[in-house]
């Protein structure tokens, strides 16, 4: 699905990614946890396209050369970035976007508009399992929003669009528990074996919600460690250090 | 001082017309005529040098001969008109014809009892409406600018409206005024009088259009006079010809309790300019000025407002959105004074204006002159690009950036345009302004 090699953003003298290589495979979750300024939202940003300079490397999305292609041609390809601050805009009402990004993926793939009935009806659905009220649709897009119904309607869109590869850049930030279930329980409905999903959090507690296959560590621009669901747990208990004195001292690595 | 060719054209025009103008006849309207073209002759159309017109320079049309052309009905069908229709509105409807009042092509008796109807041009030639005529004559004694001199010495014809004590219209009354395709460099100085008695009601459409792209000159008054408890909305459209200039003042007075609001959408004419100037007269009276203009080519769009809050306990909430595309230039300018009586005045002013391109301009201009002590007044302008987050979120959702820039523009307008609360008039203006944008390649462009 997804393969990076040898990733490095830098600005000046300023190395933000310091050389990622990742891979991951279709039906698989995956996890980027790191502190704040490690390098999350950049990865993010350069695989839907937000950051287009400064990047060497390569990114290859089934089949393409991502890096080449233009952010909404990513997002017709299949990839969906739920962002971690989603931009407020008022005047443009949420249900007339999701159509009309529904619509521009439909008609990339050859597809007639789809029927508003059918629109509705699943829209209806998915509103249902994030709990979301009817007037979420008929409001400007993030306008006014809290910060959890924000986070709401980025899993919206996200389960309206289908992509095959979802990046969820600090979904969890914001939520109360009971927020977090819900979304958790959205994104959980989108998973499946055709489909790849990277959550990129701090906080171990989504993991919880979402189980990963592979959890990477993102220390200083650089995939520091990589390994099962249980690094999450590690995480929770040592803290990044931990991480940070394990690569130094690989002896004393916990048992 | 030696006038400007485009003066000195018009003094020459008035010598040779006022003869056969309507109510030449009549010794009161010859002179208020008379003491007009002096003050046109003392002060000229509006320089830049005029504080009030700084922005707006009206040379480009110096050398154009304009001229009003005489009272006819015959060039224009029903079938012309009906391509002009606002689509499924249901109202009165009076249409103005380059400048003369079309009794064949309007709705006249469809008018209910209550309301008094008269053309200018009747009023003029029997002197019978002494109010009327004495606001030619005030218009001329204030110190009004060039135009205004040039409109009451060319009068001619216009709507002499009003409705009488309680009578709320049942149906929007639109006053459709238009430019024919033979009336290149025609002039037509337009007068209307709108009176609303106490209680009444009406919805008024105040529309201008051409129907070719040439260049001539309106120069329309309104003047909007509602006593205590009367609510006009006023929907004021301007999309005449792209070669054409417009300008336009409307002058309001409130009783108490009384309630104005225009919305002064102007999309079309090489140069507009208009003015509203509200004057809060009774207490508890309020006003709200909306504004959409749309800049394209080296379109050049000034508006100038004025509210002056004279009794306490009125509010007046004005805010004006402008998209400026190309070589287009907006200017704005705000004044609020509040008078020492106006205590608990609330007076808001907003003025937002969207660059399009690095080539368009915005001037915004706020003065507020506040003499009374308790009030709330606030005031707020922007001059801005769209915002790359906004169209990165739409690309990332798989829109093209075109497509984005489209929307985010439409929604900008739309602020405006959703608060029209008749939506035949909101669903055209809407469609109106969504074709000014289309075809502007700079949408597409980074801005």
């Amino acid at each position: 699905m997804l393969s990076i090699r040898n990733l490095k953003v830098e600005i000046g003298d300023k190395k933000i990614l310091n050389g990622i290589d990742l891979s991951v495979n279709a039906g698989e979750i995956h996890a980027i946890m790191g502190p704040n300024g490690s390098g999350k939202s950049t990865l993010a940003n350069v695989i839907t396209g937000k950051m287009e300079e400064n990047i060497s490397g390569t990114v290859e999305y089934q089949g393409y050369d991502l890096l080449e292609l233009d952010p909404e041609e990513r997002a017709r390809e299949g990839i969906f970035l739920a962002f971690q601050h989603p931009t407020e805009i008022p005047g443009v009402n949420n249900i007339y976007l999701i159509k009309a990004a529904v619509n521009a993926l439909r008609k990339h793939h050859g597809e007639p508009e789809v029927d508003a009935i059918d629109f509705l009806k699943l829209i209806r659905a998915k509103m249902k399992l994030l709990e979301i009220n009817e007037s979420f649709l008929y409001r400007s897009v993030n306008d006014g929003f809290s910060g959890g119904e924000k986070k709401r309607n980025e899993i919206l869109q996200m389960l309206m669009l289908e992509p095959q590869l979802a990046l969820l850049d600090e979904t969890d930030s914001g939520l109360d528990i009971d927020a977090l279930k819900v979304v958790s329980r959205g994104v959980n409905s989108l998973a499946d074996d055709g489909r790849s999903i990277i959550i990129v959090t701090h906080f171990p507690r989504i993991l919880e919600y979402i189980v990963p296959d592979r959890v990477h560590v993102l220390l200083n621009g650089k995939i520091v460690h990589s390994g099962d669901k249980d690094t999450a747990h590690d995480l929770e208990k040592y803290g990044y250090t931990w991480v940070t004195e394990r690569i130094n001292n690989p002896s004393e690595a916990v048992a | 001082m030696k006038e400007s060719p485009l003066t000195g054209h018009l003094l020459g025009l008035h010598e040779e017309l006022s003869g056969g103008l309507p109510g030449a006849q009549d010794a009161t309207v010859a002179a208020i005529r008379q003491r007009a073209i002096t003050r046109l002759t003392e002060i000229g159309l509006p320089k830049i040098t005029d504080e009030a017109w700084r922005y707006t320079n009206i040379r480009a049309f110096d050398k154009v001969a304009f001229r009003p052309t005489a009272e006819s009905n015959a060039a224009l069908t029903k079938q012309d008109i009906a391509v002009l229709e606002i689509p499924s509105l249901v109202r009165y409807r009076i249409v103005v014809l380059d400048g003369w009042v079309s009794e064949a092509h309007s709705t006249l008796d469809e008018l209910p009892e209550g309301v008094e109807f008269n053309r200018l041009k009747n009023v003029l030639e029997g002197s019978t409406d002494s109010e009327t005529i004495q606001i030619l004559e005030d218009r001329t004694a204030r110190a009004g600018h060039g135009f205004e001199a040039l409109n009451s010495a060319f009068a001619a014809d216009g709507v002499v409206l009003r409705l009488q004590a309680g009578l709320k219209l049942d149906k929007p009354l639109e006053i459709l005024h238009i430019t024919q395709n033979d009336a290149s460099s025609r002039l037509a100085n337009i007068n209307h009088r709108i009176t609303l008695e106490k209680g009444a009601k009406l919805n008024l459409i105040e529309r201008y259009v051409s129907m070719a792209e040439t260049r001539h000159m309106t120069n329309a008054s309104v003047r909007i006079d509602l006593a205590e408890s009367a609510q006009l909305s006023h929907y004021r459209i301007q999309d005449e010809s792209d070669a054409a200039m417009h300008i336009g003042y409307a002058t309001a007075r409130q009783d108490s309790g009384s309630c104005y609001q225009i919305f002064s959408i102007s999309l079309g004419s090489l140069l507009d300019r208009h003015e509203v100037c509200q004057s809060l007269e009774g207490a508890d009276a309020h006003c709200e000025m909306k504004g959409l203009y749309i800049g394209r080519g080296k379109q050049h769009i000034d508006n100038y407002t004025t509210v002056v809050h004279a009794s306490p306990d009125a509010s007046s909430d004005e805010f004006y959105k402008g998209i400026l595309n190309d070589r287009s230039r907006a200017v704005f300018h705000g004044r609020i004074r509040v008078d020492p009586d106006a205590q608990h005045t609330d007076a808001q002013q907003q003025n937002r204006n969207l660059l399009l391109s690095t080539n368009a301009e915005a001037d915004t201009k706020p003065q507020l002159e506040i003499y009374a002590d308790d009030v709330k007044c606030s005031h707020g302008a922007t001059v801005g690009y769209l915002e790359t987050d906004a169209i990165f979120y739409l690309r990332s959702r798989g829109l093209s950036e075109a497509e984005a820039r489209t929307i985010l523009t439409e929604a900008f307008a739309a602020e405006i345009l959703d608060q029209i609360e008749l939506p035949p008039v909101r669903e055209f203006l809407l469609e109106l302004v969504r074709d000014k944008l289309v075809g502007n390649h700079n949408l597409k462009e980074a801005a």
